[in-house]
C-alpha cells in the first residue's frame, strides 16, 4: 500500500518553515521581551507554552468531531469515497495531535502547578476536565484499533468522536463556570489574570505560533492511501 | 417500543442471565468496599456515596455488555431491524432493561450496605437521586455499548469508553449523595443535581440524534 501526502509540498514545506520561524520568535520573546511575573518568578514562563498547547489541544479535537461530522452526513454518497477516506484520517490525526499537545499541557501544567500550590495535581475542575477528554480521546484510539473493517472502524469512532467532544466546551468553560483556583487567561472574573500589555502581546504570538505548528504537523500527517488495481481496499489507513 | 421491552424482560426472566448475577456481584462488591477501606464510623458517612455509585456503577456495567451482544450472539439483531420499529425505540428499550435492573439492584444494595456500615441509606431523596444519576449512567451506558460491540474487544473496551464519559455525571451524583447523607440544604445540591439533569438530557439528545447510523447496518 503506497501512501501519498494529502496536502501539496508548497504548503507543508511552507508551514513548517513558519511555524519553525514562529517558535524560535517565540521563544526570544517569552525569555527575553515577556517580563518576569512579580509573585510566581521565572517558572511562570512556562505559561506560555501551557495556553498555546492547550488552545491547540482542544482545537484539534474540534478538527476531529468536524471531521467526523462531515464523514457521518455524506456517507451515503458512493462518489464521495474519497473525500470519506480523507475525513476518517485527518480525524485520527487530529486525535492523535490533539492527545499530544493535551499531554504537554498536563505535563507543563504539572510543573507550574508544584511551583506555585505546592502540588503536582489538585482534584479542581479544570484539572479533572483536562483528565477526562484526555482519556475519552485516548479511549477513541482504542476502539479504533478493535474494529477492523474500514467502514465500521470510521462510522463507529466518528460517532464516539463527536460524543466524546463534549468534554471539550467542558473543560473549556470549567474554570469560567465553577469556582477554582485555576487562573482565567482571557475573559474577565475574579481569578482573571492581570497581565502587562507586553505579556499579552507574548501570549497573542504564542497562540499564533503554536496554531502555525499544528497546521504543519496536521499537513505532514495527513496521508492518503493511493489505490492500485491489486490492492483494492484500503485496510492499512490507521 | 413496550413490547420491545417486554421482549427482553421475558428473555431474561427465562434465562436468568443478567439479574442475577448482577445482584450477587452488587453484593461481593459492596463487601469488597467495606473491607478495603476498613471504614471507621466516623468516615463511612463521607464514603457511602462514593460506596453506593462505584457498586451500582460496576453492576451496571455486567447489564450494558449483554444487552447489544446477547443480540448478537443469538443473530437476532437483524430480525429486530426488520421490524417496522424505528431504531431508537431499540435504543430507548434495551436502556430501560437496564436501568430496571440497576434500580432492583439499587434496592437490593441500599439496605445491605446501611447493614453493614450501620448508616440509613434509606430515603426518598437518595432513592431520587439514585434514580436520576442511573437514568443518565443507562443512556451512556447504552449508546457506548452499541458503539463496543462492533469492536473485537467489546468486553474489554466498554468500561474504557465508558467511564471518561459518564464521570461527570458520577462525580456530580456522589456529590449530590454526600450532600443528603450530610443533611445539606437543597441549595447546596442544585448545582450537583443542574448537573445530573443536564447530562441526562445531553445523552438521550445524543442517543436520538445518533439512533439510526448507530445501530446496525
Amino acid at each position: 500500500m503506497s501512501v501519498k501526502k494529502a496536502a501539496p509540498a508548497w504548503l507543508r514545506w511552507g508551514s513548517t518553515i513558519l511555524a519553525i520561524l514562529m517558535l524560535a520568535g517565540m521563544v526570544g520573546m517569552v525569555f527575553f521581551y515577556a517580563p518576569v511575573e512579580k509573585t510566581m518568578g521565572f517558572i511562570q514562563k512556562v505559561f506560555y507554552f501551557h495556553i498555546s498547547s492547550g488552545w491547540v489541544g482542544m482545537f484539534s479535537f474540534l478538527v476531529a468531531a468536524v471531521a467526523s461530522v462531515l464523514w457521518l452526513a455524506n456517507k451515503q454518497k458512493e462518489t464521495f469515497i474519497n473525500k470519506l477516506i480523507l475525513l476518517d484520517i485527518i480525524s485520527l490525526r487530529a486525535i492523535q495531535v490533539g492527545l499530544f499537545f493535551s499531554l504537554i499541557v498536563i505535563i507543563t501544567g504539572m510543573f507550574w502547578a508544584k511551583a506555585t500550590w505546592g502540588v503536582y495535581w489538585v482534584w479542581e475542575p479544570r484539572l479533572t476536565t483536562v483528565a477526562i477528554m484526555f482519556l475519552i480521546y485516548a479511549a477513541c484510539l482504542l476502539l479504533r484499533q478493535s474494529i477492523e473493517e474500514p467502514t465500521t472502524r470510521a462510522r463507529i469512532s466518528a460517532i464516539y468522536t463527536i460524543i466524546g467532544f463534549l468534554s471539550v466546551p467542558i473543560t473549556f468553560l470549567s474554570i469560567r463556570l465553577f469556582p477554582t483556583i485555576h487562573p482565567l487567561v482571557v475573559g474577565t472574573g475574579e481569578s482573571a489574570f492581570n497581565m502587562d500589555a507586553r505579556m499579552m502581546a507574548t501570549v497573542i504570538f504564542s497562540l499564533a505560533a503554536f496554531t502555525i505548528l499544528y497546521l504543519a504537523i496536521m499537513f505532514h500527517l495527513v496521508q492518503i492511501p493511493v489505490k492500485s488495481i491489486s490492492d483494492p481496499v484500503s485496510k492499512e489507513s490507521a | 417500543m413496550l413490547t420491545l421491552l417486554k421482549k427482553d424482560l421475558l428473555i431474561e426472566l427465562r434465562r436468568r442471565e443478567v439479574l442475577p448475577a448482577m445482584l450477587v456481584f452488587v453484593v461481593l462488591v459492596a463487601m469488597v468496599f467495606s473491607f478495603a477501606f476498613e471504614l471507621d464510623p466516623a468516615t463511612v458517612k463521607s464514603a457511602a456515596g462514593g460506596v453506593v455509585w462505584g457498586t451500582l456503577v460496576f453492576s451496571a456495567m455486567l447489564g450494558f455488555q449483554r444487552s447489544f451482544s446477547s443480540e448478537q450472539d443469538r443473530n437476532t439483531l437483524d430480525g429486530l431491524l426488520l421490524a417496522p420499529v424505528n431504531r431508537f425505540s431499540i435504543f430507548i428499550s434495551k436502556m430501560l432493561v437496564v436501568w430496571i435492573y440497576v434500580l432492583i439492584t439499587a434496592l437490593v444494595v441500599l439496605p445491605v450496605y446501611s447493614i453493614l456500615s450501620n448508616i440509613n441509606l434509606i430515603n426518598l431523596k437518595i432513592l431520587l437521586t439514585v434514580s436520576l444519576g442511573s437514568l443518565g449512567f443507562c443512556a451512556a451506558g447504552t449508546l457506548i455499548a452499541a458503539l463496543s460491540s462492533y469492536s473485537r474487544a467489546r468486553e474489554v473496551l466498554l468500561p474504557v469508553l465508558l467511564l471518561p464519559v459518564a464521570l461527570p455525571l458520577l462525580m456530580a451524583a456522589v456529590r449530590v449523595t454526600n450532600g443528603i447523607l450530610q443533611g445539606a440544604a437543597f441549595s447546596a445540591l442544585q448545582q450537583g443535581l443542574a448537573i445530573m439533569i443536564g447530562f441526562d438530557i445531553i445523552l438521550l439528545v445524543a442517543a436520538w440524534l445518533m439512533s439510526d447510523i448507530l445501530i446496525g447496518e
